[in-house]
């Protein structure tokens, strides 16, 4: 059903836009509103009720468990961020706000399949459906940042895709089957055969290295920092947010099923993985002056942290699940306020994105909510109690070290240290002056703008909410 | 009245209360300051000052209140608990509630806290008269305010963090509080960063215990509540020194201990009030607070004991000698404060816990004291922070003088003022414990303490003034709000001692695990070292006023005799340089050429340029090949870690 | 009959010279083509694999998918490469190469 609803706004809104060309964007923005709640509340229904796996027809094998319905709540969640903070961006730039939503929800609906999916073709016609969509709506601005971003993300996504179909090849060939849950009864097979584990494991191999492109993970992560930087605002906010989310789920569907077979193999490669990803993370973002590459950078790290669930995924697989669902909520509520934002920042006449560090000098005196606002977006990233993003760096480093990672945690510990530095940075430069910046600085003022502003305070309650009643988010993820 | 409060409010209400006043008026304060960048910050002072102290003062009634209710009820421990409020998360059957906690330990911290916390207030309304963030600045005291509550009732140890982290925020934002100044901003990051790694001590130790307890018989169902940790320490005995030194090592941050003291110094950027109260009353006592509430954890690891005693006298010592050569008045008090950090440390190094925390309240009083009294000071003289403009301020302000002049002999341990009998009490039960050792070296500390207040009040107040002629006319004594504060802190640290008995009969019962031995008491032998340590005090006092009032060329010229040595101190040992050198410039180093911002900025910046060659060629290299911008080489990188993985993986 | 290996072997050496065109192509149609190839080389494998594997319909579907994915990526890459030619004046990675460290 939330399928449905969202495929169906989808293609409602495209065809009134191609019909109706004056529908107005607050109609379309209201009906995919009403197609995003519709998502919530069905899923939401459907984690009240018993969990189905639903054979839709051959290749679309779909499990509606509650893996999936939670990814379906956040990924919602995140689209609706993005599109409601987008309305006005999209707007003052005069380009089409019905083809926009039409993008999203597309990628939205890939997305989704992907989370839902128990079949690797199903995942991989979702991943194509939320990347094709994604390509697009890189390139969505006319400047050249815009269009150099999409252009690089296609051919990096293009490549990676490939290679992900190519393991999708393998792990067919060794496993007899698409299905991702049939592997566990291949097992046996497998030991038995060696050629058949080598097959395997390429595709194991394979998978990583596509997966580890969506999810931006280091070795894979290059393209991240460019096209985040370079894509519209919002739309940054969708790659960081739903296509994350949606990657890291199927993702987990996948390893969970290989671990059985892979065992402490993956593990190892996970641990390295996710080390790497963090700190390469953390590192660059230090010297950022621009913002919004600053975020980019940190949603790598925020990457690695996650990723550290992957790695005690053989130990205790539920605790790895929930672990990365609350982490995957949190971060997407934090990163979108934080990217909304630096979309809030404008200057009449001046239609680029102001998202250089200096840009926000002063800001706590000019406007102490929106200083107020970023600042909170900015600690919860951070992981400082009593915001969301600590609970959900503690709940991963707690379930880590229960699992025996101790050294990894520390690691972690020490990287989210380091990722104070840079996310203190501009909490200093908006409260503290704007002497010590390199550049000048072009102040701002800016609009009020409804929808970006609702968008903040929604994020804003929702990382407090998050922070200081986590027991009731999850206790939902554990029902 | 406190009848009616009583028959209408719970207890738990009560604590409840202490903690949401301050809250409140921070938040009632935090939208006066967004009104008064709308309407001017004139019309909205009056008020701000007015809420801004309201919020400590009746958080102190509360305080107040649940003390005497306590201590009035007969025949039962004076401890009150709320209960949890909610439960903020749970593991498997283990439930982390938020509730607070009112024992001895935290009443006796509480009314410090408000209680000290509302007189600085007071003051800061006329300090603070005429500044632009007038409404901000409450806004942010009084959060400080909530989140050292938080820290300081809290019933676990998470929602103890929590106030941790809040008091470094607060600080941090209160340290930069005069921005456009590039030091001040800079400053607040010091502190910032160094608490970090402080705070990373305390996170593994929260980690560590929780690992110990997962799957132990463990009784109660909070494993972080005070409670459950006293009731099971023993589960914690085989990684008890580990968990001891990484919580020690975030009290090491917190209350600036050697090596992590280094932003303390730099932290009295910040208004003088903000000083008092956050870099000497109470926040940085708050590492001091952590190791005697969990007494019953340090006390299971002699080593990680060893390790809390040497590193208080270490930096007892340490601090005292670098405070004799500064020149900035503030500066003297901060490396001041560090030194009695050190002592408390010291004290409850060797298992008094009770002697450290009476220690801690004593010199909540004078330190405050004197950081009012130099707030007063720097007030009258428009900014002047240097004791070498100073001079013969006695004249113009008397009131400030008294009060200095009482928190200085207080804090040299001179009789009968406060510090008198908290020093002496740790020094005995130093000596009576067997660590001889450290009391030598308490006790020279001690004769550098008193040298270098005494250095300051006579460099301030006594012998010539050399301020400028033209500002010797405007000095005037400060106003009541900023008098009367002062004043009760001078009574405060003048009597102070009369609270000895009472509190170290209140506190005992928290710290029965740590009363191990009951040595003889030997009055006569205390007696006698009481009397040598009070001529030792009062010995080395003279001196400093011999030398910098009497004598003012000496110091030129024992500086051109012992020049080495005064430079080394005078440099404050070349720890910050050290400091940048390993570990500063290293990262620094590595993030702008992994980051290739192109030598030719960094030679501009000026930054790292004489980093040797291969570190810049390594990482250099390293990194222009790594965002590049070009798509190609993004895609050639990409094919390498596929290679990597599959090799990983498959071989 | 022809063992499973010859076509493994072949579809690894399309994959290799897919990925060899990706790597030495600046023109980003040549790194699209190169795409095309490594995507030919898995579906290659998937009929392989299928007939192999008892026919099964499964992996003759999805090359027919792929089919399909191709051309929509191609409907795709074209358009943005008109838009960054119109940009950029070209369609070389090194000229669309403005952000970066």
């Amino acid at each position: 059903m939330p399928l449905i609803a969202v495929l169906g706004a989808a293609i409602i809104i495209l065809l009134l836009i191609s019909w109706w060309k004056r529908a107005s964007g607050e109609l379309l923005l209201i009906m995919a509103v009403a197609a995003l709640c519709a998502v919530v509340m069905f899923s939401w229904n459907g984690l009240l009720s018993p969990f189905t796996v639903i054979d839709v027809g051959f290749p679309l094998m779909a499990a509606f468990d509650n893996l999936s319905y939670l990814s379906f709540i956040i990924l919602a969640i995140a689209s609706f961020l993005s599109l409601v903070a987008s309305y006005n961006y999209v707007k003052e730039r005069g380009q089409n706000f019905g083809a926009y939503i039409v993008l999203i929800l597309f990628a939205l609906f890939g997305g989704m399949i992907m989370s839902c999916g128990t079949n690797l073709i199903a995942i991989f016609i979702g991943l194509e459906t939320l990347s094709l969509s994604a390509y697009a709506l890189a390139g969505y601005n006319k400047d050249l940042a815009s269009g150099e971003a999409s252009i690089k993300y296609f051919v990096l996504g293009a490549a990676a895709s490939a290679i992900l179909l190519l393991g999708i090849a393998f792990y067919f060939g060794a496993s007899g089957s698409f299905e991702i849950s049939n592997i566990r009864l291949q097992v046996m097979n497998l030991q038995a055969e060696v050629t058949n584990k080598n097959i395997f494991l390429l595709s194991a191999a394979l998978i990583i290295t596509g997966f580890g492109f969506k999810t931006a993970s280091v070795p894979f992560q290059w393209w991240a920092p460019d096209v985040y930087e370079g894509s519209p605002l919002p739309v940054t906010t969708f790659f960081a947010t739903a296509v994350k989310a949606a990657a890291f789920v199927a993702f987990y569907r996948i390893v969970s099923s290989m671990i059985p077979v892979t065992g402490d193999t993956l593990m190892q490669a996970f641990y390295v993985i996710a080390v790497l990803t963090m700190t390469f993370g953390n590192v660059c973002a230090i010297y950022q002056d621009n913002v919004k590459r600053m975020l980019a950078y940190s949603s790598i790290a925020h990457a690695g942290y996650i990723m550290i669930a992957f790695v005690f995924m053989s130990r205790d697989m539920i605790a790895a699940k929930e672990a990365m669902l609350f982490y995957l909520l949190t971060y997407t509520v934090m990163t979108a306020g934080a990217f909304a934002c630096l979309t809030m920042l404008k200057r009449k006449g001046v239609n680029h994105e102001l998202t250089d560090i200096s840009n926000l000098a002063a800001l706590g005196k000019r406007s102490p909510w929106f200083a107020f606002a970023f600042s909170v977006f900015l600690l919860s990233l951070a992981g400082f109690p009593p915001t969301a993003g600590f609970f959900a760096k503690f709940y991963i480093f707690k379930s880590a070290i229960q699992n025996g990672f101790v050294n990894l945690a520390i690691i972690a510990v020490i990287n989210s240290l380091i990722s104070v530095y840079y996310y203190m940075r501009p909490v200093v430069v908006m409260y503290f002056g704007s002497d010590q910046l390199p550049r000048v600085s072009e102040s701002t003022d800016e609009e009020f703008n409804y929808s970006t502003a609702g968008v903040i305070i929604l994020c804003m309650i929702l990382v407090l909410i998050l922070g200081l009643f986590p027991n009731a988010v999850l206790s939902m993820i554990g029902m | 009245m406190i009848q009616f409060i009583l028959k209408n409010i719970s207890m738990s209400g009560l604590i409840w209360l202490v903690v949401l006043f301050p809250l409140a008026s921070s938040a009632i304060n935090f939208f006066l300051s967004i009104l008064s960048s709308r309407f001017g910050f004139r019309r909205v002072s009056s008020w701000a000052s007015f809420i801004g102290t309201m919020g400590p003062i009746l958080s102190f009634i509360s305080v107040a209140i649940i003390f005497w209710t306590l201590t009035g009820i007969e025949g039962s421990e004076p401890v009150a608990i709320t209960g949890p409020l909610y439960q903020w998360f749970g593991f498997g059957n283990w439930q982390v509630e938020i509730g607070l906690r009112a024992d001895q330990l935290s009443q006796v911290m509480a009314l410090v806290v408000t209680g000290v916390g509302s007189l600085i207030h007071i003051y800061s309304i006329g300090y603070m008269d005429g500044d632009e963030g007038y409404a901000r600045y409450f806004a942010e005291l009084n959060l400080f305010l909530f989140f050292m509550l938080v820290l300081v009732l809290a019933d676990n140890l998470l929602l103890m963090f929590v106030g941790w982290e809040g008091v470094g925020l607060c600080s941090y934002l209160l340290i930069g509080f005069w921005f456009n100044d590039i030091e001040k901003a800079r400053a607040g990051k010091k502190a910032f960063v160094v608490n970090r790694i402080g705070d990373f001590g305390f996170i593994i130790g929260i980690f560590l215990i929780w690992n110990m307890f997962a799957g132990q018989d463990v009784i109660g169902a909070n494993p972080f509540s005070f409670e459950t940790l006293e009731r099971n320490a023993v589960f914690l005995l085989p990684l008890a020194t580990p968990i001891c030194l990484a919580l020690f090592a975030g009290a090491c941050g917190k209350s600036a201990q050697i090596p992590l003291y280094v932003w303390l110094p730099d932290a009295m950027a910040g208004p003088t009030p903000v000083s008092a109260l956050i870099h000497a009353a109470t926040m940085v006592t708050a590492g001091v607070y952590m190791v005697a509430r969990l007494n019953y954890l340090f006390i299971l690891s002699p080593f990680a004991m060893n390790t809390v005693a040497f590193i208080g006298a270490g930096t007892a010592l340490f601090a005292a000698t670098i405070g004799v050569m500064q020149k900035d008045i503030k500066k003297v008090l901060a490396y001041s404060t560090i030194s009695q950090l050190g002592y408390m440390f010291m004290a409850e190094g060797v298992g008094a816990f009770d002697a450290g925390i009476y220690h801690l309240v004593t010199h909540a009083f004078f330190k405050a004291a004197l950081f009012l009294g130099a707030g007063s000071v720097i007030h009258a003289l428009h900014g002047e922070q240097d004791l070498f403009k100073m001079g013969g301020l006695k004249k113009y302000l008397p009131g400030t003088f008294a009060a200095f002049f009482v928190a200085a002999l207080a804090i040299s341990g001179i009789w009968p003022f406060a510090g008198f009998f908290s020093k002496d009490k740790i020094l005995w039960e130093v000596y009576s414990r067997g660590y001889v050792g450290l009391w030598a070296i308490g006790f020279i500390t001690a004769g550098l303490t008193s040298f270098y207040m005494f250095r300051a009040v006579s460099l301030a107040f006594l012998g010539k003034p050399r301020m400028p002629e033209e500002k010797r006319a405007h000095i005037h004594e400060s106003s009541v709000s900023m008098l009367v504060p002062l004043v009760l802190l001078g009574l405060l640290s003048a009597a102070g001692g009369l609270l000895m008995l009472p509190i170290e009969h209140y506190l005992l019962p928290r710290f029965a695990a740590a009363v191990v031995n009951n040595f003889e008491p030997h009055k006569n032998l205390e007696n006698i070292f009481a009397i040598i340590s009070v001529f030792w005090a009062v010995h080395w006092a003279i001196v400093a006023w011999i030398i910098y009032v009497q004598k003012p060329s000496w110091p030129v010229s024992v500086a051109e005799r012992f020049r080495r040595i005064y430079k080394l101190i005078h440099n404050k040992y070349y720890i910050d340089e050290i400091y940048s050198l390993l570990i500063v410039r290293p990262i620094k180093w590595f993030t702008e050429f992994a980051l290739w911002k192109g030598l030719d900025k960094s030679v501009v910046d000026g930054v790292g340029v004489e980093g040797s060659p291969l570190v810049v060629m390594l990482f250099g290299n390293v990194a222009r090949f790594s965002q590049t911008g070009l798509a190609a080489h993004y895609l050639f990188f990409m094919v390498i870690g596929l290679c990597v993985v599959i090799g990983w993986i498959v071989l | 009959m022809i063992p499973l290996e010859y076509f493994i072997a072949v579809g690894l050496i399309i994959f290799l010279l897919g990925l060899y065109t990706c790597l030495t192509r600046t023109n980003a149609i040549g790194i699209l083509m190169g795409i095309e190839l490594v995507l030919n080389a898995a579906g290659l494998n998937f009929v392989a694999f299928s007939h192999y594997n008892g026919n099964k319909i499964e992996g003759h579907v999805m090359t027919l998918f792929i089919i399909v994915l191709a051309a929509a990526e191609a409907v795709v890459a074209l358009a943005l490469l008109l838009a960054i030619y119109r940009r950029f004046k070209g369609i070389e990675t090194e000229v669309v190469a403005t952000l970066k460290e």
